[in-house]
């Protein structure tokens, strides 16, 4: 029974990080369409920041790193995705991939490929002991934050001029620019509200494995996709359900596989990715701007 | 030109310039480069073999691949099982199981089947895969190539795992790969002049047209997508023969991004513009990986700078992106020559005659 709950805790700290990746990468598709895999490198970029600020009160390093992400995420927006709007999807996707991998070997470039090692908090890494169970503090803090980020995601874009413009440009991006909604500021928003989650995305991750190193962001971002497809390409509470739906399929399959097909896991995940884009490919929740018309 | 001679060379335009850009582009780096030079016009030969898969896929289909690299990886592998020496691998794989551990092949021999197990498992994975459109494709294709080459690092009993395949005989020369290319590049033209390959064509240009039509297009983006992969195949397995050891992670998402960039620089949607995109993106990695290395250029002293090269690619693929989104050939194919075409490509603009459907310099009149 401990171990089960010990699994079930760990679900749910593997669901919240994948689902605040999950929810970047949503944004923005649902939006304008492109699937962002540079979403990998505003992490990178967030976990680097960790470094190279040094040691600073935990406070500063949190919004250094938050910041970091942002400024890139909306860098990327200006210079690269800005002139290629309304391209199509594949071209979009040609132009993230290009990014990301660029970006990648920016990093190679300038920190060399090597893995970092750094200790983000020793706080973080104690443990709370209930009953026969030890929980990590980061993971309870890990839990909290992702709750905290999508109640106030949730706040913005229900009450907020700016997340009703969102929701409208998201829903018919065409008709919310006649009735007047600024595209640039609407998706430059959301740009940053992205590059926000992947800075705290990139705080967490490097809090739990305490390296940093410039392929950091891809597999997240390989999980996150997972978690966007199950959940619904462009549906952001589609996006949160896919999240904990992986979180809770990966443990399962790291924890019940006969060990010898344990190292298949990641080919399990996206076998699952093929089924359900088979099955059902507008995913578990319907985004109602995925609705092509002929 | 005599009218005979016109009529046949129209009807294979503009596969004899190709083939002779490819063949007058190695011998000159061959011939004027250094020994570092002459493993690189292998690796463009490969490259261009690769390119040009993609190409007989995406290409003509529209639909975008992540995943065609994959196949690449399984006829390196297949190949490289079988060219290695059969007591070779009694030693340095002992759990191989029996028909894989007796078989040895020659290294043409080993290539085509290479090529024909990628087909193989390309047949299985356009089942289910070529149903999706777009975007869900797209993205199925790269959960294809996660799936193969998490595969491809866990059946440690026949890929040996992460280490990967070593001691292969080098077999792939320059002409070798020279060779395999222009097969391939003629493979490519062969595949898209026939009918299949023009329903597909017509239903990447518009597909709801194509299938009022009556062309099903799954039909023909699964034939595209096996002959991919069979090219693909053939291009990993000489991949192999020319490294002489590999691992699963050569053939990932570098590959995949390279190649990918090669064909979206040149125009995705024409032959010519593989094989102009793989050779220009070629020479410009090959001038960016000198500059990487380092230099003392008199008294100036560069240092090495690795992941320059990639930093260059990627930049150079996205301001592309952004310039000319169809490609240095603008996504068509050589002009024929007799109807003005190299005034018409100079100044970019088509001719009256040659507007939409997109694609018209591509189709044999």
């Amino acid at each position: 029974m401990a171990l089960f709950l010990q699994h079930v805790i760990d679900a749910i700290t593997v669901g919240s990080q994948v689902a605040l990746y999950a929810l970047g990468i949503a944004l923005i598709f649902g939006i304008m369409g492109l699937i962002n895999f540079a979403h990998g490198e505003l992490i990178m970029v967030g976990a680097y920041t960790i470094i190279l600020v040094g040691h600073p009160p935990w406070p500063v390093m949190v919004i250094a790193t938050i910041v970091m992400a942002i400024v890139l995420a909306l860098a990327m927006e200006r210079i690269a995705f800005r002139p290629l709007r309304g391209a199509n999807p594949a071209t979009l996707l040609i132009a993230s991939f290009a990014l990301s991998f660029g970006l990648q070997n920016l990093a190679i470039l300038i920190e060399g490929s090597a893995p970092k090692g750094t200790s983000v908090s020793p706080w973080l890494s104690e443990s709370v002991q209930i009953g026969s169970l030890s929980i990590p503090k980061l993971d309870l803090v890990t839990l909290g934050v992702t709750l905290v980020l999508l109640t106030a995601l949730g706040l913005f874009l229900q009450r907020t001029r700016m997340g009703v413009q969102m929701r409208a440009a998201a829903e018919d991006f065409r008709m919310a620019r006649i009735l007047g909604v600024k595209a640039n500021t609407v998706i430059a928003t959301a740009f940053g509200i992205s590059g926000l989650l992947a800075g705290v995305g990139a705080y967490l991750l490097v809090a739990q494995t305490g390296e940093v190193a410039p392929d950091l962001g891809s597999n997240p971002i390989l999980y996150a996709f997972v978690a966007t497809v199950l959940g619904g390409m462009g549906s952001l509470r589609g996006a949160v359900l896919g999240g904990y739906v992986f979180g809770a399929i990966f443990v399962a399959l790291q924890a019940y596989l006969p060990l010898e097909l344990r190292s298949y896991r990641d080919a399990f995940a996206f076998a699952a990715v093929i089924v359900m884009l088979l099955i059902r490919p507008q995913g578990l929740i319907v985004a109602r701007s995925t609705v092509t018309r002929v | 030109m005599t009218g005979a001679l016109r009529t046949g060379l129209r009807a294979v335009w503009p596969l004899p310039p190709l083939l002779l850009l490819v063949v007058v582009a190695a011998e000159i780096a061959w011939a004027i480069g250094g020994p570092v030079t002459k493993g690189v016009v292998v690796v463009a030969m490969i490259n261009l073999i690769l390119v040009v898969g993609l190409y007989v896929f995406v290409g003509n289909s529209g639909v975008l691949s992540f995943g065609s690299i994959g196949f690449a990886a399984i006829g390196a592998y297949t190949s490289g099982l079988l060219v290695i020496p059969t007591d070779q691998k009694a030693i340095l794989q002992p759990d191989l199981p029996g028909l894989i551990a007796d078989t040895h092949l020659g290294s043409i021999g080993a290539t085509l089947t290479g090529g024909l197990v990628a087909a193989l498992v390309a047949a299985a994975f356009a089942i289910p895969l070529m149903r999706l459109n777009g975007i869900a494709a797209g993205l199925a294709t790269f959960a294809m190539l996660v799936i193969i080459r998490t595969v491809a690092n866990s059946w440690t009993t026949v890929t040996n795992g992460a280490a990967g395949l070593s001691g292969l005989p080098v077999t792939t020369s320059k002409n070798a790969a020279m060779i395999w290319a222009l097969l391939a590049i003629v493979a490519g033209f062969v595949f898209q002049s026939t009918g299949l390959g023009l329903r597909l064509r017509g239903s990447r240009e518009d597909d709801v047209a194509a299938r009022s039509l009556g062309v099903g297009v799954r039909t023909e983006r699964r034939v595209a997508w096996v002959v991919q992969a069979f090219i693909m195949g053939v291009g990993g397995g000489l991949y192999a023969q020319y490294l002489g050891s590999f691992n699963a992670s050569f053939f990932y998402l570098a590959l995949t991004f390279t190649t990918l960039a090669m064909l979206v620089v040149g125009g995705m949607t024409s032959l010519s513009g593989a094989v102009i995109g793989s050779l220009t993106i070629s020479f410009i990695a090959e001038v960016l990986h000198r500059v990487e290395q380092g230099a003392d250029i008199g008294a100036l002293h560069v240092p090495p700078r690795p992941g320059l090269r990639e930093v260059g690619l990627a930049g150079i693929m996205l301001v592309l992106l952004i310039l000319r989104p169809r490609g240095l050939t603008n996504g068509r194919e050589l002009p024929w020559p007799p109807s003005g075409g190299l005034r018409r490509l100079r100044s970019r603009q088509p001719a009256q005659s040659d507007l939409p459907p997109a694609d018209a310099g591509a189709w044999p009149r």
